[in-house]
């Protein structure tokens, strides 16, 4: 069976790890992790191709997650790969944004395995 | 939840009678994240490095929690968390306002002081036996007037 290859974007290493460490308690078939701390970073990964998802920080130095949406689009490579934003803060606009510029959901950390999978899990249904 | 534990209230052990007050922690880590706009505040995280340590270690594991990198890292993310959803609780304010990246201080000898008079809510936290500071929002508390008992009377702290 193919195994899932999934991109994590955040500036905050540990965050990176936790975010791989409950997608890995969902049971999804994950391949190894592809990590990026910037948006900028994100976009060379995901130049690369075949990605399954994108799991995303908004604020980041560099280039934050809202930009990395907005570039998507521009990246033969992204079409169809789906973007789950995550992000600590209570701005209802900044998600409302991330929405409206293609994003597929968000988390809000702190989160739970179980919440990641929920959100994650119908995004890959005939994935795999 | 990130540290996969549940913090409960800190109480302080009590002093023997006669014993002169010592400072239960060495060295610590300081994690501040600034919110900016309709809010300004700072909010911030204390506690022992070795409880720092042990944090990180719940947070990111044992192989890397051994990098002062990363219990910085750890520090300052959970900062994150609390000023985000503090943030989160001021629906009126949430979108009016950003937060800073965290930025985290070693050590203990230092003083915090607002340059505008402002009330300090410190709440302590008891996490495997050793409290952790949790301080949310300086400004806040001095344009609301309402908060709990617990607050002190002076914008600086000293550690
Ligand atoms: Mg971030």
């Amino acid at each position: 069976m193919r195994k899932l290859k999934i991109l994590i974007v955040d500036d905050s290493a540990v965050m990176r790890k936790i975010v791989e460490r409950a997608l890995r308690q969902t049971g999804l078939n994950l391949g190894e992790g592809l990590e990026a701390s910037n948006g900028a970073e994100a976009l060379a990964e995901v130049q690369k191709g075949s990605l399954d998802i994108i799991l995303s920080d908004i604020n980041m130095p560099v280039m934050d997650g809202l930009e990395v949406l907005k570039s998507l689009p521009g990246i033969e490579a992204a079409k169809g790969v789906p973007v789950i934003m995550i992000t600590t803060e209570g701005s209802e606009a900044r998600v409302v944004e991330a929405l409206s510029v293609g994003a597929k959901g968000y988390l809000r950390k702190p989160f739970t395995p179980e919440q990641v999978k929920e959100r994650v899990s119908p995004l890959l249904v005939g994935v795999l | 939840m990130m540290a996969g534990t549940r913090l409960t209230p800190f109480v302080p052990p009590a002093a023997e009678p006669g014993a002169e007050a010592v400072s239960q922690e060495q060295s610590g880590l300081t994690a501040m994240v600034g919110t900016a706009g309709a809010l300004c505040s700072m909010t911030t995280i204390r506690c022992s490095s070795d409880t720092a340590i042990k944090l990180a270690t719940k947070m990111a594991g044992d192989e890397t929690a051994k990098d002062p990198n990363i219990v910085s890292d750890a520090m300052g993310e959970l900062c994150n968390m609390v000023a985000g959803n503090f943030k989160a609780k001021l629906t009126s304010l949430a979108d009016h306002c950003m937060l800073s990246v965290p930025t985290v201080t070693s050590g203990d000898n230092y003083v915090m002081q607002a340059v505008e008079p402002s009330e300090v809510l410190q709440v302590a936290f008891n996490f495997e036996a050793s409290p952790i500071y949790i301080s949310p929002n300086h400004a806040l508390l001095n344009a609301a007037k309402s908060s709990p008992a617990s607050r002190s009377s002076s914008s600086n702290f000293t550690h």
